[in-house]
């Protein structure tokens, strides 16, 4: 209940950033390109909010290739 | 409108920028040298704000860049702000051939500096870097970064849109040196190469700073005269007896000095700054002249710091008007003396042999226009405040007419005074818009000369004058237009008079040469 209760938690603090950082609405489902402005570069910058937000540091090899909201969710669980 | 650009990519979209207001953040990858060689992009700017990233990889190319900016230098009238953040290299050697570059670069633009102004970061912390941004993202920085970019930029913005002071008024002692005059003697007072003393020379030329920057210092002080000017020659002060103007030094109350010293230049206390080490003459001064600025020595050695933080000490660009401030308001001067000694003579102004010049606004004197759009209040109908942009379209656009125009007389040249804008239609309607003259030339006729020009060259036309009265421009204007060629038209919010020539006005011709 608790670990559903985090999971509810991140994805709406999620979108809280995706929507002060690329001024979109987006959902569990979503990735990058499905909206014009989740543009790589959106996308870096919602990874580096993210980063400050949640105060974590994302590796190199993380950094490229988070490329969807379920893989940014999962990255944030992780960390 | 205002412009960052840089050698790195900016993340235009991330939402630290948003801070920032009015501000265009470039969305190219190291575009600034073809930013600040673009004149179109130089025109539609008003500030430049260059951030530039060194390392031991680009520095050598990046600089050489930067110096071919500089030595162009397409627009001497766009402030350029450049922002130079450098990586500290691990590598000792790499570091030491940075650091040398950097202070090489430095010697070179040192006599460029006119609208260019640089902040060099040489100590910034590791965490203000991140290799990875740098290698994935082309941003050399972590992403706090771009609020410390946001700071400075801010900072800068508001040195470009605050207003500066005209006046600094100071006081001697405890203020210009240590220690009381009077008491002290010449010998006694704190001045010069001392541990205290060197804070009251260092101050003194801050204070001189200021002046060549178009600052106009004055005294006013409860001492003897002459005992002040002869120690500032004795004690070889920085600060000597011509650099101030219209100094009171004498046993009055500090207020009415400073009362007589602002209306006798024709200032604003607004516009004037009181620097003395009492507060409570400070405190008298602030409530019985309202809206003076003040600074409270109460330390010596915190003084630099409040200089330096006051914006309104801080002048961008520096035109040559500014650099003869002084000098046209010791002609004004004599101009005054000359007529408290014939008052009553009938032919006063024809005695002074005024001649009015007229000029298109050019490159030579477009500062100069702009900051009688942006500084004159009294003598301001339309207090329209023009940037760079809005008067250069003017002056393209051939529906207005803008002439600048200056005053020479017995005394010399009082350089450009004033401005005026004209709008002409189709029908028979020619509109003042702005009419402008600085505070200096008052009551001279020169008003009335203009609208007398004005008048003749539009001779079958109907000309108006449109008068926006707000505080700021209600004493001066208002006795002016109860001349009586001017009629008034329309009484909404903006005023409009109608000019119609009469013997009045006709009768200025025998002022002027």
């Amino acid at each position: 209940m608790n670990y559903m209760l985090s999971k509810n938690f991140l994805i709406n603090e999620i979108k809280k950033i995706f929507k002060k950082e690329l001024g979109i609405k987006v959902s569990i489902k979503n990735k990058i390109y499905d909206h014009a402005k989740w543009d790589s570069l959106g996308n870096f910058n919602v990874l580096l909010k993210c980063e400050k937000y949640f105060n974590i540091k994302l590796t190199n090899k993380e950094f490229t290739n988070t490329k969807s909201f379920k893989e940014i969710l999962k990255i944030v669980q992780k960390k | 409108m205002h412009l960052v650009t840089s050698n790195f990519n900016n993340l235009y979209n991330n939402s630290s920028w948003k801070v920032l207001k009015n501000v265009n953040i470039d969305k190219q990858y190291n575009n600034f040298y073809l930013n600040l060689n673009n004149k179109f992009t130089l025109n539609k700017y008003q500030t430049f704000h260059v951030l530039i990233y060194l390392d031991i990889k680009n520095t050598k190319k990046t600089l050489a860049l930067l110096e071919e900016i500089i030595k162009k230098n397409c627009n001497k009238n766009k402030i350029i702000f450049f922002y130079i953040f450098k990586f500290n290299e691990i590598n000792s050697k790499n570091n030491r051939y940075v650091d040398n570059k950097i202070l090489n670069f430095q010697k070179k633009i040192s006599s460029y500096k006119k609208n260019l102004f640089f902040k060099i970061f040489l100590k910034l912390k590791k965490n203000f870097f991140d290799s990875r941004n740098k290698k994935h993202i082309k941003f050399p920085f972590d992403i706090f970064a771009i609020k410390n970019f946001c700071k400075n930029i801010n900072h800068n913005l508001k040195i470009f849109f605050s207003k500066p002071f005209k006046l600094i008024i100071l006081d001697c002692d405890n203020t210009l040196w240590g220690g009381i005059l009077d008491e002290e003697k010449i010998k006694g007072i704190t001045y010069g190469n001392t541990k205290k003393g060197i804070f009251y020379k260092n101050f003194q030329k801050k204070l001189l700073e200021l002046k060549n920057k178009g600052f106009i210092l004055s005294v006013s002080s409860k001492n003897n005269e002459h005992n002040v000017w002869n120690a500032m020659r004795s004690r070889k002060m920085i600060l000597q007896k011509k650099d101030f103007f219209n100094s009171k030094i004498n046993w009055n109350e500090k207020y009415i000095n400073i009362k007589k010293i602002i209306s006798e230049l024709s200032l604003r206390p607004a516009d004037t700054l009181f620097i003395d080490d009492n507060f409570l003459e400070i405190l008298k001064v602030k409530r019985l002249i309202r809206n003076i600025s003040y600074i409270h020595i109460d330390n010596i050695k915190n003084i630099e710091e409040k200089i330096e933080n006051n914006l309104r000490l801080k002048k961008l660009l520096i035109s040559e008007e500014d650099k003869k401030k002084i000098e046209h308001y010791k002609i004004r001067n004599n101009f005054k003396n000359f007529e408290s000694k014939n008052k009553n003579n009938p032919n006063f102004f024809k005695s002074l042999k005024q001649k009015i010049q007229f000029y298109k606004c050019n490159k030579s004197n477009f500062n100069r226009a702009l900051q009688l759009f942006n500084k004159t209040n009294q003598f301001n109908f339309s207090l329209r405040r023009l940037n760079q942009q809005e008067l250069k379209k003017i002056i393209k656009d051939r529906k207005f007419e803008i002439k600048l125009f200056g005053l020479k007389d017995k005394f010399g040249d009082h350089g450009i005074i004033g401005v005026y804008v004209l709008k002409k239609d189709k029908s028979n309607n020619v509109e003042i818009l702005d009419f402008n003259v600085s505070c200096r030339v008052f009551s001279r006729f020169i008003e009335n000369y203009v609208i007398f020009i004005i008048s003749s060259k539009y001779k079958n036309k109907n000309i108006l004058i449109k008068y926006n009265k707000t505080n700021l421009n209600n004493k001066i204007i208002p006795i002016f237009l109860k001349k009586s060629f001017f009629k008034l038209k329309n009484k909404e919010k903006n005023l409009t008079y109608k000019i119609i020539p009469n013997d009045e006005l006709y009768a200025v011709k025998k002022f002027f040469n």
